[in-house]
């Protein structure tokens, strides 16, 4: 693996890895040892994938024989490398606004109207601020294969009063430097 | 393009290469037997039977198979004959909805059975949900159609739905450079459904 193309590899404070579905089943598609590579990547540089609550529910509620209906996520989350996030304080207008910076920016990027974009879309947004806003980390990655959620949160952030504190890691670019 | 009947274009032609496309999106073996020509350009029998792991047998029945619908053409003039493809586009219109099939939408159902996300798809929701899914892996595979909306607009279980894009994903960055219809399918980008969606 390339440590150089690690985001934030350099930095001393404490980073939060945000990871998306896509990440998972992309891991799990075809060959699943990728999932055991993750593994290792996320215990080699000590860091906990938090996923947002709607990503463990769409995991948990693909088809059985689809891909992600065999993501063995709960063994990631009994094994701690994966911990799902606590539900973000909704109320709090921080959170509220990155949300909504993050849904125009994905209608914009995908071309639909705002209203074609649910507020659970910008579940992984929530998740991210969250982690910043309870200083439980000073920088946070976002984790997935949906490029226009993962630059969504990091512009939405920028603009927010998080500037340079958040990187978007395509979750395909991840897997391949660590297979 | 089709030569099945040699002396007529125009309908007979027409009708003719709809039939063929029909039976390459009918039989799995032979729309991947068929990208695999494609990619590779000249290709003799042995090619085909190392690169698909087919027996012989097989991959002479299958040859001469795409041959007959026109699909593939057979050099006859070197000792060791070579096949090659012919990039099939044929656009179906109905009722004001249009679909254009290119090479593309032939190797996506040509992967299925080796995929189980491709294969639980046409297997629930039939091949005009591949077609469909298709026009939304063209912008997602350039970062710019979200998973999410990809998945919803399919209706599809949002993980199943990104599951399926995946692997189309990899289809269409296979496939970009070489079907020469790429440009002509329908990009779901550039088309928000109707609002009853």
């Amino acid at each position: 693996m390339d440590e150089e193309r690690l985001p934030l590899n350099d930095v001393d404070e404490a980073v939060a890895w945000v990871g998306d579905s896509g990440l998972f089943i992309a891991c799990g598609r075809q060959q699943n040892n990728k999932y055991t590579a993750l593994e290792r990547f996320a215990r080699r540089h000590n860091i906990t994938f938090v996923i947002p609550q709607r990503v463990y529910a769409e995991l948990g509620g693909a088809p059985d024989r689809s891909t992600p209906g065999q993501t063995p996520i709960n063994s990631a989350i009994d094994a701690g490398w994966v911990t799902v996030a606590d539900d973000p304080d909704y109320t709090n207008s921080t959170v509220s606004r990155v949300m909504d910076s993050v849904r125009r920016y994905i209608a914009d990027s995908s071309n639909r109207s705002e209203d074609h974009i649910e507020k659970a879309d910008t579940a992984l947004g929530a998740v991210a601020v969250n982690c910043l806003l309870n200083r439980d980390a000073e920088f946070v990655v976002v984790a997935t294969t949906d490029t226009d959620a993962g630059e969504g949160v990091v512009a939405a952030l920028d603009a927010n009063g998080f500037e340079d504190r958040a990187r978007f890691k395509d979750g395909f670019e991840l897997i391949d430097e660590i297979t | 393009m089709y030569y099945m009947s040699k002396a007529t274009g125009g309908p007979e032609r027409a009708v003719n290469g709809l039939l063929s496309v029909a039976r390459l999106l009918e039989e799995p073996r032979l729309a991947r037997l068929y990208t695999f020509v494609l990619r590779n350009e000249e290709v003799t029998i042995d090619d085909i039977t190392d690169g698909l792991d087919l027996p012989r047998t097989t991959a002479y029945s299958d040859t001469g198979t795409l041959v007959d619908l026109g699909a593939l053409t057979r050099d006859d003039d070197q000792k060791t004959h070579t096949y090659a493809a012919i990039p099939i586009t044929l656009t179906a219109t109905l009722d004001g909805d249009e679909y254009t099939v290119t090479p593309t939408l032939i190797a996506a159902f040509g992967r299925s059975p080796h995929d189980q996300d491709l294969d639980l798809l046409l297997e629930r929701h039939g091949l005009g949900k591949l077609a469909a899914a298709l026009t939304y892996a063209v912008p997602y595979a350039d970062g710019e159609m979200s998973e999410r909306v990809a998945a919803r607009e399919l209706d599809l279980q949002y993980a199943f739905g990104i599951a399926v894009l995946q692997a189309l994903r990899d289809v269409v960055l296979k496939m970009e450079s070489v079907d020469p219809y790429f440009e002509d399918i329908q990009d779901a980008r550039e088309h928000a459904p109707s609002s009853e969606d």
